[in-house]
């Protein structure tokens, strides 16, 4: 556990001085948003329609494309080799992994999303809603992120192969992320089935994803 | 009954024995599937001679669903026993795999067209089939990016594992997102129950599909041992050119 907030801390501290690393999830999130709202067009009324499926494209892409050389730094001086033959376990390195990406990645975003919704047409009440429904979904995002990144870390155009594994992962997210956020908007609920088995998803990666990423996070260093 | 065939030299008499076996069963399955359902079954009474795709359809799905199967049982065998042989095989399931999905896609489509009026719906089945295929390049690219066949095949069963957790959680997330949301305007293919005489070139077809399948992964195991004999030997003697492999 020490090790663990003592990478955390350091993770923290270079992606805060390293110019601004973990603002890139979060401009990512914005230029898409951007980019939605003038390829959808300029009517309010449309862009409120599209706007739950704007903002979790947005959100997978932007956690999907931050994890993109998450192990990268300690696969390429050594740390993770040190790690690895220090402690029994790697499940307090992959946690500290998943809690870096959650707060540099998914926080940022989902703190900021109701203020993006806005420019999609969603008033701003009903924007937090969709930014709870986003923090409901994230974590499941984040997980397969980490196992994607695990997968393909070290390797030549590694981010576009965990890109090519995610989709299939992350097509449930969408679905329910999607389907929770109209539900809300149209209907009202906030806590649907949908959001229910949204929080589901994130908790099924949870128990499923570590054991994958940590092995593979060994098989990287083979 | 596994380790048994986890020997190259043992498994390579059981794929020269059974490779042949397989391709005879598919040629001969095939042709009666073939000429019977297109030619003595009967056509339906709804889709009159379009519904005959449905003996080149049904067997695809029906062997891409396996297929990918029996990657998932391969490459457990492999991460539980490490037999290597385990991630020959699940290797060479993957190509014929992906392309049976591709074809049961398309053929759905060549279906669907005179059936529903469209190319492509978003049906919830067609949906899962298409994240399937994604599976399938998922794993295949694993194995084409990473350079030493030992740790292409550690990652290749780790993503072919958590894939198959992940199928049942794919196709009940795209079930209930169609339902809700699908008109119920679709002519559902499956209308009338089968009669024995569909049925009897369905099942032919299943069998040379299968039979097919044995076959490539046969032919895509012996290819990829010969390969690695091949590399053996010309990391042994770098300067001859590599000679044609014997059995070891």
């Amino acid at each position: 556990m020490k090790l663990g907030t003592a990478i955390l801390t350091r993770d923290l501290a270079l992606a805060f001085r390293s110019g601004g690393g973990w603002f890139y999830a979060l401009f990512f999130f914005a230029v898409f948003t951007a980019l939605a709202g003038i390829a959808f067009g300029p009517s309010l009324t449309a862009l409120a329609a599209a706007a739950p499926a704007a903002i979790w494209l947005a959100a997978a892409l932007a956690i999907q494309f931050a994890a993109a050389d998450l192990f990268e730094s300690d696969l390429g001086d050594g740390s993770l080799r040190v790690f690895a033959a220090e402690q029994k376990s790697l499940l307090p390195y992959w946690a500290t992994k998943a809690g870096l990406l959650a707060l540099t990645a998914a926080a940022p975003m989902i703190v900021a999303a109701p203020f993006f919704l806005t420019m999609l047409g969603v008033p701003f009440g009903r924007g937090i809603g969709l930014a709870f429904l986003l923090l409901l979904g994230a974590p499941a995002l984040v997980f397969i992120a980490v196992l994607t990144a695990a997968l393909s870390a070290g390797l030549r155009a590694g981010g576009l192969l965990a890109m090519v594994i995610a989709a299939p992962f992350a097509a449930p997210v969408l679905v329910f992320g999607v389907m929770a956020a109209k539900a809300f908007l149209l209907g009202g609920v906030l806590v649907s089935p949908e959001a229910l088995i949204l929080a589901a998803l994130s908790l099924f990666m949870a128990a499923t994803t570590p054991a994958f990423a940590i092995a593979a996070l060994r098989v990287s260093l083979e | 009954m596994w380790s048994r065939f986890s020997n190259p030299a043992k498994f390579e008499a059981l794929a020269r024995t059974g490779g042949p076996i397989a391709c005879g069963v598919f040629l001969l399955c095939a042709a009666f599937g073939l000429v019977v359902g297109l030619f003595f079954s009967p056509a339906d009474y709804q889709q009159g001679d379009s519904a005959r795709i449905m003996y080149m359809h049904v067997p695809a799905a029906w062997m891409s669903m396996g297929a990918y199967s029996f990657i998932a049982m391969m490459s457990l065998i492999a991460f539980v026993w490490r037999h290597s042989l385990a991630d020959v095989a699940a290797r060479a399931a993957a190509a014929p795999g992906a392309v049976f999905t591709a074809l049961a896609l398309f053929t759905g489509a060549v279906w669907g067209k005179p059936t529903w009026g469209a190319w492509w719906v978003w049906d919830a089945r067609l949906t899962s089939m298409l994240l399937l295929l994604f599976i399938y390049f998922g794993y295949m690219a694993v194995w084409q990016a990473v350079p030493e066949t030992a740790r292409a095949a550690r990652f290749a069963r780790i993503l072919a594992l958590i894939g198959f957790i992940n199928v049942p959680i794919i196709k009940f997330s795209v079930d209930w997102w169609n339902s809700l949301h699908q008109t119920a305007s679709i002519i559902r293919a499956d209308g009338p129950t089968i009669h024995p005489s569909m049925l009897t070139p369905l099942f032919a077809m299943i069998i040379a599909y299968t039979a097919l399948f044995v076959w490539l992964v046969f032919l895509g195991m012996r290819a990829a041992l010969a390969r690695r004999r091949v590399e053996a030997r010309g990391a042994r003697a770098p300067s001859r050119p590599a000679a044609p492999a014997e059995a070891v």
